[in-house]
């Protein structure tokens, strides 16, 4: 008995290894391409449609788009796209499973180099010149970033301007007339005013100046509770890296970096620090805003000046107005600005390398991208269908009031945009304030993202602990004297300086580091 | 000698004429046997190989290079400085969860089946399962409502009391009391079930005599229930300590943020971080299979301790 069942187990497992295995071959010579007849309107010619499937864009299609269809027509391919809200974690599940898309969508070059090692990604080396206008669109830099060991590996994306600062309720710093604040002990004033004085008249004593959101996340939807502190002090988020004295260096390692950290404990120990900015959704922070609990926070233009945000914060106290820091916070290291990745958002396309062995799907994939670098495309991708969402007078583009359907239209700009021109036309209403952010606000960068994760170490437990530790610094549950052993066990138990050396090589590569 | 092959060729005989007399429940038994090995088995073989291999999604599991050394995984996951507070992290959360879930289920059973009223005891039962069936985004949205420090109504309360809020959700300290409390309070009822289902099946006779003879309520509990039900209680000590490592992921992931990590942070969450949003396969690998040999080894160990005082056991 004993025998017979282990024979068949065998048998069972050797057959179903087997299937396995064949299923890697099939899956790792790409997805079959879905050849349909025709099915364009006319429906009279039948010719063959190549079916390019493409993963990770960051917004949702909504079914009554019109751009992609438009799109798809234009370049006589047929799109299957899956949305994943910019998440990277879909894509990762497909990689490991052997189930590549043909293009897909990379959050951070860091994970990009990774998937390189894993040969995951097409050289791109032979194919730049059936793409001329995706090679004319970026700058040798832009193309370095996607570079590695000699060959191309990914399309960048057009950079956008800077969309963050420091808001703050004019009506009520005006209710309790002070002056605009220009250093942290004015602005202490005011935020102690703001926590104390009930402006939301609810007699009950629930307003904290200040909130927003900490951590990882924070930076990704513009929100970081603390960047105008940071920068202040001229050093950027905890985990980031930044070039300093031409050399990188961890931002929290910076001494600027501790004086700020101090000068939050300030802050949270005077009470006018929202205790759960750790906790703090982007959806709750808005709800406290528009439910008058917090008076000063930090984050994008979109945010708040929206025609679509601002009747969201108005709508308990229609009297409430939000707007940037007219004035700049100063100390002697820096001015509250904003702080931003050197990369910009940093999600490049990469294309499948087993297209390599499909020319006919390849060669649809590179007319695809050629396309959308023209600037036809662009008008298409950015302002959606020309006397239906956008008309051109005077060889500009004018807002029809149909654009603003395209709220999801971020997500489909697969290289990008022409930001200044896509703002001014798409949310006039905001110049103001897209005008001020991109060119008012002190920029501070960081360079991470860029940042090749070496292979025998592990970058995010030195970042999980970073963020761990300065929450306890500046929440108070840590002593400040502990300080120099948070650092030293940086050093010794995390080995950081490994991790600093691969960051100098990476961007000496870069040309950051000279 | 002769004889011994005999023997041998007639067992034979008998267990293929076994086997043809009961094909139809042995064709049953099949798919089962099929399904075990397609989903449990044969990935345990392919994760102890991607553990011991650097795993490249163009090559596959078996064609990809082997990791030099071969526990270079392993390694990663022992040297990582997290890996202390790490497993520390998960014992505490894990054992708590298991010493006070279990004694509380048991409780609450005992009470239900003590209650004399049925529509009480039905309605308590049904109240008590009902968080079984909540999801931990709900239940943290739960918390949200109740602990926030700027609306939350318990801490609305406190500050309107003492003047000041308690940070539940984001001092690591209370955090994982936190932790643990939401699930034992999402738990309880429904393990209870399987306790009340054993209390049902005792004997009344027992507890009859019991009462004849001058036992009082409370002590007809001590002396008849919880021997009666003891085996069970074991039997589910045993299995939750093959779970010992899993603290609990899906909850944990939902409600942590970055301030909690120092209590909260566990194995499994960060292999989350750190294989697979970092697209480190095989470590994640290697790390599923370190759980699996620590919980086996617990299951050993406990049911054999379990085997050689009390003669109960799992097999």
């Amino acid at each position: 008995m004993k025998k017979l069942l282990v024979i068949s187990l065998i048998l069972v497992l050797v057959t179903g290894l087997c299937s396995c295995g064949k299923k890697e071959t099939k899956d790792s010579g790409g997805e079959t391409t879905k050849q349909t007849a025709s099915n364009d309107s006319q429906g009279n010619t039948s010719t063959e449609v190549t079916t390019i499937s493409l993963v990770g864009v960051p917004a949702t299609i909504p079914d009554s788009d019109l751009i992609i269809p438009e799109l798809e027509k234009r370049v006589g391919i047929d799109l299957d796209i899956t949305c994943t809200g910019g998440d990277e974690k879909l894509l990762v599940t497909r990689l490991a499973g052997g189930n590549i898309p043909d293009v897909f969508r990379v959050t951070t070059l860091s994970s990009l180099a990774s998937y390189y090692k894993d040969e995951v990604l097409l050289n791109l080396n032979d194919y730049l010149d059936q793409m001329p206008n995706v090679k004319n669109m970026f700058t040798d830099q832009q193309w370095s970033r996607v570079t590695f060991d000699g060959g191309i590996y990914g399309i960048p994306r057009r950079m956008e301007g800077n969309y963050g600062c420091w808001y703050i309720r004019y009506d009520w710093l005006d209710k309790l007339g002070v002056p605009d604040p220009t250093n942290f002990d004015e602005l202490l004033e005011v935020a102690k005013l703001m926590t104390t004085s009930d402006l939301d008249g609810n007699g009950k004593n629930d307003t904290y100046a200040i909130s927003g959101r900490y951590g990882a996340t924070a930076s990704t939807f513009g929100r970081g509770a603390f960047d105008g502190f940071w920068t202040a002090y001229g050093v950027t988020g905890p985990e980031t890296i930044m070039i300093k004295d031409n050399q990188a260096v961890m931002s929290c390692t910076l001494p600027e970096f501790r004086l700020a950290v101090e000068e939050i404990r300030r802050f949270v120990e005077a009470g006018v620090v929202d205790p759960e900015i750790l906790s703090n959704t982007s959806d709750s922070i808005t709800e406290k805003m528009s439910m008058g609990k917090v008076g000063i926070s930090y984050g994008g233009w979109a945010n708040y000046s929206k025609p679509a945000q601002a009747k969201i914060l108005t709508a308990v106290f229609p009297e409430a107005s939000w707007g940037p820091f007219r004035a700049e916070i100063k100390t002697d290291y820096g001015v509250s600005g904003a702080s931003n990745s050197a990369s910009g958002n940093d999600a490049v396309y990469a294309i499948n390398a087993d297209l390599a062995d499909e020319p006919e799907k390849l060669e649809a994939v590179l007319k695809l991208f050629n396309y959308i670098a023209t600037d036809e495309c662009d008008n298409l991708l950015s302002f959606g269908i020309e006397n239906e969402h956008y008309k051109v007078e005077n060889n500009t583009i004018v807002k029809l009031d149909k654009m603003d359907e395209l709220s999801y239209g971020w997500g489909i700009q697969f290289l990008g945009r022409q930001d200044m021109i896509y703002c001014m036309t798409k949310f006039a209403d905001c110049a103001d304030y897209i005008k001020h952010c991109a060119e008012d606000v002190t920029i501070y960068t960081h360079y991470g993202q860029m940042v090749e994760k070496p292979s025998d170490m592990n970058v995010s437990d030195i970042e999980a602990y970073v963020l761990e530790q300065v929450a306890q610094f500046m929440f108070g549950t840590q002593d400040m004297d502990k300080w120099d052993d948070f650092i030293d066990a940086l050093y010794t138990s995390y080995s950081l300086q490994d991790y600093i050396d691969v960051a100098n090589e990476s961007l000496k590569n870069l040309g950051y580091i000279k | 000698m002769n004889d011994l092959f005999k023997n041998n060729v007639k067992r034979k005989k008998k267990l293929i004429k076994k086997i043809i007399s009961q094909r139809a429940l042995l064709l049953m038994l099949l798919p089962g046997v099929i399904f075990y090995i397609v989903y449990l088995y044969a990935p345990i073989f392919t994760g102890v190989i991607v553990s011991i291999k650097d795993y490249s999604t163009k090559a596959g599991i078996l064609g990809s290079k082997f990791a030099d050394p071969w526990f270079k995984n392993f390694k990663f996951f022992f040297n990582s400085p997290a890996f202390i507070p790490l497993l520390k992290n998960t014992f505490i959360i894990s054992f708590s969860k298991l010493i006070l879930g279990i004694p509380l289920a048991i409780v609450l059973a005992i009470l239900l089946n003590e209650c004399r009223s049925l529509k009480l005891k039905r309605a308590v039962q049904t109240l008590t399962y009902m968080p079984h069936f909540l999801s931990w985004v709900v239940i943290y949205g739960m918390c949200f409502i109740l602990f926030s420090e700027t609306n939350g109504l318990i801490n609305d309360w406190i500050r309107s009391l003492t003047g000041s809020s308690i940070p539940v959700l984001t001092n690591p300290s209370m955090f994982r009391t936190m932790i643990i409390g939401t699930d034992i309070w999402k738990t309880t009822g429904w393990s209870a079930i399987i306790y009340l289902a054993a209390i049902s099946g005792i004997d009344p006779q027992l507890y009859e005599a019991a009462h004849l003879d001058g036992c009082s309520h409370f002590k007809s509990i001590i002396y008849i229930t919880l021997p009666s039900i003891s085996s069970i209680i074991i039997i589910t000590m045993i299995l939750r300590c093959g779970t010992i490592l899993n603290a609990g992921f899906d909850q944990i992931y939902v409600m942590y943020n970055e301030g909690v990590y120092s209590t909260v942070d566990i194995i499994d969450t960060w292999v989350f971080r750190t294989g697979f949003e970092n697209f480190n396969l095989s470590l994640s690998s290697a790390v599923g299979l370190f759980k699996s040999v620590i919980s086996f080894t617990l299951i050993f160990i406990v049911n054999k301790i379990s085997n050689h005082y009390r003669g109960e056991s799992l097999w």
